[in-house]
């Protein structure tokens, strides 16, 4: 039983979307996705529905119970995973895989612009007894340590963070939905926030909602002709503690992508996949996950990079959207807007700079202080 | 008129008692003591930081601190200059992952120091008076 993304709609995608609520958002989404899905009725075509979210990015304790309505799902199976979009993809697979269901919609929504102490919630993300009491000033301080350490490691230049943040800047301004593309970036001229990592590393936030509609194999092409299929869905968490965790390399993201491939019977991503929408709400991350998604050896993206390799038209681009650096990092949206733009590129929807449109990988990790990152293999 | 189009709230979480659990305590009891201490795992043996009372690695039960030396290497460090909001902090902080020689894991911590480096050899710089807390170290110094 194939698995087929035959709905997708997204809302926001600004520094600050004034006028709406989250739950509003989720609801504009969530009408956007279903007329894509060719009018699809939530109230009658929908078996269950999965929501990916954080009690603390809203405020709201036991923010499950606010999930149902905006998407059309009171007084139905409406499951909430506190993750990443792309998690709840992995769970719609499975619920359709299983075949007890053959329509689940999958929906994730962020409006960081309502946090006042954005540093202070990310922080309590963190080991209450070994990192709290430090009490950073600057979450991204984390990230800079995983820089370091991997450029370290891998003879990773500056140079090669500039490469990534050009290209993001560039890709990103033909992206209607990137807001924070400026074409004229230049990474050295930005301050240094935490050595290696300046300012035009770190992505920005940005409110956001998108809601998928996925179906089985057996009812996909009566919502849509032209299904985008997932081939497979895999994810995978480190050790809680973020001392034991691998500074140099991503190993969630390697597992998640190893996982991911087996089920699409991938053997050889670098040759079999034509494009990939990877995390990069830091520069250096797009390198790492590239290297973790086997599409590059380790330590050779930047290189590669800097060559073309991974730009649009090259021969694997990567983040033809521009990625987070261009769009911003709407929390756990992130892995939805990853697959919103692969599967607008695959459908045609979206004119890119891509030779391969049949095979695509998209990634999505959860940010500091997390160690999870999330693969999905499309294909049509 | 008031704007009624957003409505300030604040959560009511600035109270709350994190459990150190049985060898959370153990640990943090040494550090009170001036003495720094890792987790041992009776089947693997091995050593970690930060301590908890189950191995990360087979699931083992963990009972036993064992005492560490207290000179470690730092294997990543960042100098943060500016905070979250983009500000200029008032004094530029070292912030490193310092490592055990031994012990699987390490302490996130600051490092007084106008020339870090990776490989560098720190020690603690215990504060006089101790709480119980990783801040009883105030921060890692050139050993």
């Amino acid at each position: 039983m194939k698995v087929g993304i035959v709905g997708v709609g997204w809302f926001g995608f600004q520094p600050e979307v004034v006028d709406y609520s989250f739950r509003e958002m989720m609801f504009k989404a969530a009408q956007r996705a279903y007329q894509d899905a060719g009018g699809l009725d939530p109230r009658s075509d929908v078996d269950a529905f999965v929501s990916c979210q954080e009690d603390f990015w809203e405020g709201i304790a036991i923010s499950d119970e606010f999930a149902p309505d905006p998407v059309g799902g009171a007084m139905k199976s409406v499951y909430t995973v506190t993750g990443d979009g792309l998690q709840c993809v992995g769970q719609a697979y499975m619920m359709i895989k299983s075949g007890l269901f053959d329509v689940v919609v999958v929906e994730s929504h962020a409006k960081p612009s309502d946090i006042v102490t954005l540093n202070d919630v990310m922080f309590f993300a963190t080991d209450p007894i070994s990192v709290r009491p430090l009490s950073l000033e600057n979450i991204h301080a984390l990230a800079a340590l995983e820089a370091r350490a991997y450029m370290d490691k891998f003879n990773v230049s500056e140079e090669h963070l500039d490469a990534v943040v050009e290209k993001a800047h560039k890709a990103g301004s033909k992206n209607p939905r990137a807001v924070y593309a400026s074409p004229g970036r230049s990474r050295p001229d930005t301050p240094v926030v935490a050595d290696p990592l300046r300012e035009a590393d770190i992505a920005k936030f940005v409110d956001a909602a998108v809601v998928v509609v996925l179906a089985s194999e057996r009812v996909a092409k009566s919502f849509n002709d032209t299904p985008v299929w997932v081939a497979g869905a895999w994810w995978s968490t480190e050790i809680s503690s973020l001392e034991l965790h691998d500074w140099a390399f991503p190993l969630h993201a390697r597992e998640a992508a190893d996982g991911a491939y087996t089920q699409a019977k991938i053997a050889d991503p670098a040759k079999e996949i034509g494009f990939a929408e990877v995390d990069n709400r830091y520069s250096f991350k797009e390198l790492q996950h590239i290297e973790a998604l086997r599409l590059a050896p380790r330590g050779m993206a930047g290189e590669l990079l800097a060559d073309g390799a991974f730009c649009p038209g090259g021969r694997l681009p990567v983040n033809l959207s521009g990625g987070a650096l261009a769009e911003g990092v709407p929390f756990e949206v992130h892995g939805l807007a990853r697959l919103s733009y692969a599967v607008a590129v695959m459908r045609g929807d979206i004119k890119a700079q891509v030779d391969r449109r049949e095979a695509a990988v998209v990634h999505s990790w959860r940010g500091v202080p997390t160690t999870t990152s999330t693969v999905a293999v499309l294909r049509i | 008129m008031r704007r009624v189009k957003y409505f300030p709230e604040v959560m009511e979480i600035e109270a709350y008692v994190y459990t150190a659990g049985p060898v959370g305590t153990k640990w943090l009891e040494s550090l009170r003591a001036g003495k720094l201490t890792a987790a041992y795992c009776p089947k693997c043996g091995r050593l970690f930081l930060p301590p908890k009372m189950y191995c990360p690695f087979d699931f083992e039960e963990v009972k036993e601190l064992r005492e560490i030396a207290p000179v470690g290497v730092v294997e990543t460090y960042t100098v943060v200059e500016r905070d979250f909001y983009g500000e200029p902090l008032k004094e530029r902080r070292v912030l490193a992952f310092i490592k055990f020689p031994g012990v699987e894991g390490g302490l996130i911590h600051y490092v007084k120091t106008d020339k870090p480096r990776v490989g560098m050899k720190v020690k603690p710089k215990w504060r006089d008076e101790r709480k119980g807390l990783v801040t009883d170290i105030e921060y890692f110094e050139e050993a």
